[in-house]
């Protein structure tokens, strides 16, 4: 395959040592997860659902920032939350009777920035960073309730 | 895929047809080193982690476990009857349920010591004007689901002794909430009393560790509502188990049960979640309010 056309690639290498972890290795940088999906309060790892809420977050932070900087938009501090509800937990956990699946049917993504610059230009700079962000696109396409807005603090 | 698998995987996806295929299914004999698959209905995915403490209890005591979730009683009870099941966690209701399909010969082995003598009360407002069960005549009542012991069943068995006949003597209104779980989740409960808050029933009927939990937390104001009635007291939750489940592996594993102990601070973690101070012998005297309230309403008959 040519350079070019893997230029899109992504490769991710993931273990498990143990059961109820694995860490993936991206370019020698470990992360480690813990279930597919937890409903302990107490569970000492980070879920894959809970990794994915925080990447969708932290694609859709990085986009907007890199859209910001295109526009010499001055944002400081972004902080993101991450609202995602299965829509039927019971099927991953193998219950007998249910039906459905456990996909995400919804995703809420809640961003609040701080900047100087004019509301309505850095509003306008977050819609145009909602379609250049490959983990928010991806999901779009995959869960039938996805939002994402930007609050902005003066 | 081999048939066996084949049919395996069928049951599991739990529709009816599917459920019908795995009552063909011939299951070796359980031998002391299999692990004992035990059955349990799940109303919220949160209790999944409650019985996965049990299981590794269970496992680390040398006694491997197994737990499969289903989504109501009705299929939990298909699955202990066809010999997927060795043990099921069962509602009261189911209790009767399993002795009704297996011809009286299940067994009780284990229950909580919180499972034993409950009461529901029959609860009114301060100032609703009911001071007497007769004065419900002619009223509403507010109750929980239609297959919850606690919250329906048990106490029209108990209006019935005091002379008062649903449908004839008072209504039901009636808080449906996942049927089939036998009022495992207080949903319905919860739903009856705000409909007596709310003056749009005369009474309401509650388990007593509801009417504890919600005095405690300020859901109940104890200065405008009071008890009226309690029923007679009554068994709850039991470990079933069918007739041919090998003696020796019942044995093992209600030792490594009754090891829990909640002096152990390990183990009280997993008794606070599960609702218990100790693990007791299964009974089967503490039946007779639900088995005579399902008589009462031709309950199986009418499902």
């Amino acid at each position: 395959m040519a350079d070019s056309q893997a230029w899109g690639l992504v490769s991710v290498r993931v273990t498990s040592p143990h059961p109820g972890e694995s860490t993936a290795y991206a370019r020698q940088h470990p992360l480690t997860l813990g279930r597919a999906t937890t409903f302990d309060r107490l569970d000492p790892r980070l879920s894959a659902m809970e990794a994915l809420c925080g990447a969708v977050a932290g694609d859709l932070i990085d986009t907007f920032r890199r859209v910001a900087r295109e526009r010499r938009l001055e944002v400081d501090e972004i902080e993101a939350t991450v609202e995602a509800e299965m829509e039927n937990p019971l099927v991953h956990l193998g219950v007998v009777g249910e039906m459905g699946s456990p996909a995400l049917g919804r995703l809420q993504v809640k961003a609040y920035a701080s900047s100087f610059d004019p509301a309505e230009t850095v509003l306008q700079a977050w819609q145009d960073a909602l379609p250049r962000a490959p983990v928010w696109t991806t999901l779009c396409r995959a869960v039938p309730d996805a939002t994402a807005v930007l609050k902005i603090a003066h | 895929m081999g048939r066996r698998r084949w049919k395996v995987w069928l049951a599991l996806r739990g529709d009816r047809r599917s459920t019908l295929a795995f009552a063909n299914f011939t299951f070796p004999k359980q031998t002391m080193s299999q692990p004992v698959i035990v059955g349990a209905v799940l109303y919220d995915p949160k209790v999944s982690v409650i019985w996965e403490i049990i299981r590794d209890f269970f496992e680390a005591n040398g006694r491997p476990m197994d737990v499969v979730f289903y989504t109501n009683y009705e299929l939990q009870n298909q699955g202990l009857m066809s010999g997927h099941l060795d043990v099921a966690w069962n509602s009261p209701l189911a209790w009767l349920d399993a002795q009704r399909l297996s011809g009286g010969t299940c067994r009780a082995i284990a229950m909580r010591d919180t499972d034993r003598d409950r009461v529901s009360h029959l609860v009114v407002r301060a100032d609703g004007g009911v001071e007497s069960v007769a004065d419900l005549r002619g009223q509403t009542v507010a109750l929980g689901a239609l297959d919850s012991p606690q919250a329906r069943l048990i106490p029209i068995g108990h209006l019935h002794r005091q002379g008062l006949e649903l449908g004839q003597d008072y209504q039901e209104r009636r808080f449906d909430v996942l049927v089939g779980k036998h009022g495992d989740h207080i949903g319905g409960e919860k739903d009856a009393f705000q409909c007596l808050a709310a003056g749009e029933a005369a009474a309401c009927a509650m388990l007593d560790l509801n009417w504890q939990a919600w005095m405690a937390d300020g859901t109940i104001d104890a200065s405008r509502f009071k008890i009226l009635e309690t029923t007679a007291p009554f068994d709850h939750c039991v470990f079933t188990v069918r007739a041919d489940f090998d003696p020796a592996l019942e044995q093992h594993w209600l030792d490594v049960l009754y090891g829990m102990s909640y002096d152990n601070p390990l183990h009280r973690e997993m008794m606070d979640m599960e609702g218990l101070k100790k693990w007791e012998p299964g009974r089967v005297t503490g039946f007779g309010p639900l088995t005579e309230a399902v008589g009462l309403t031709d309950f199986f008959a009418a499902r």
